[in-house]
């Protein structure tokens, strides 16, 4: 398995939706990745696929493919098996540390030893992301000098 | 040209969804 990259972050179908339609702490987790250009989101086409359906299902079609559209702007594009999980398998094709979920089967110590053993990422619940994801500690990981702070506008 | 994330977020605000429909439409759509 490769080496994670910090700065790589997965966020599932579930969490980019909520991102849309719920906003909250959700929006502020997936807003640390929108207004840092250094912060990588990794998705592939069936997790963009996931999401555009579940959008379209609660909301509507044109709303649903819009965010499709600017998700992919912002996204760097993964492949993977089409049976694989799509969060975990873009962890995996992406080397993204992180990967944000709702769904409790993927969280918790058993959970985090299983998928470990597959794919070097953590599953984080987005609230739980937002109180431990530090980018000014992060930064030297990725960087030089001192943290630059945001650098690009999240609702842009 | 696309939406910016602005304009998208308030398109969005016609509707009220909650996290938990969101888990279960995801979960229908995954598990059938």
């Amino acid at each position: 398995m490769a080496e994670p990259n910090p700065a790589r972050i997965v966020a599932d179908a579930d969490v980019l939706a909520a991102d849309l339609l719920v906003g909250g702490d959700t929006r502020a987790a997936l807003d640390s990745i929108r207004c840092h250009s250094w912060v990588d989101l990794i998705a592939s086409d069936p997790l963009l696929d996931d999401c555009e359906a579940v959008v379209a299902a609660l909301a509507d079609a044109d709303l649903a493919a819009a965010h499709r559209e600017k998700i992919d702007d912002l996204r760097v594009r993964v492949d993977h098996p089409a049976e694989d999980h799509p969060a975990l398998a873009s962890a995996a094709a992406g080397d993204a540390a992180h990967v944000l979920s709702f769904d409790d089967r993927l969280q918790g110590v058993a959970a985090g030893v299983a998928i470990r053993s597959h794919v070097a990422t953590s599953v984080k619940h987005p609230d739980a992301f937002r109180r431990l994801f530090d980018l000014e500690r992060l930064w030297p990981v990725v960087g030089e000098g001192e943290y630059p702070g945001p650098d690009t506008d999240p609702r842009s | 040209m696309t939406d910016s994330w602005r304009e998208l977020f308030d398109r969005a605000d016609d509707h009220d969804v909650a996290i938990d429909a969101l888990q279960d439409a995801l979960a229908e759509r995954r598990d059938g």
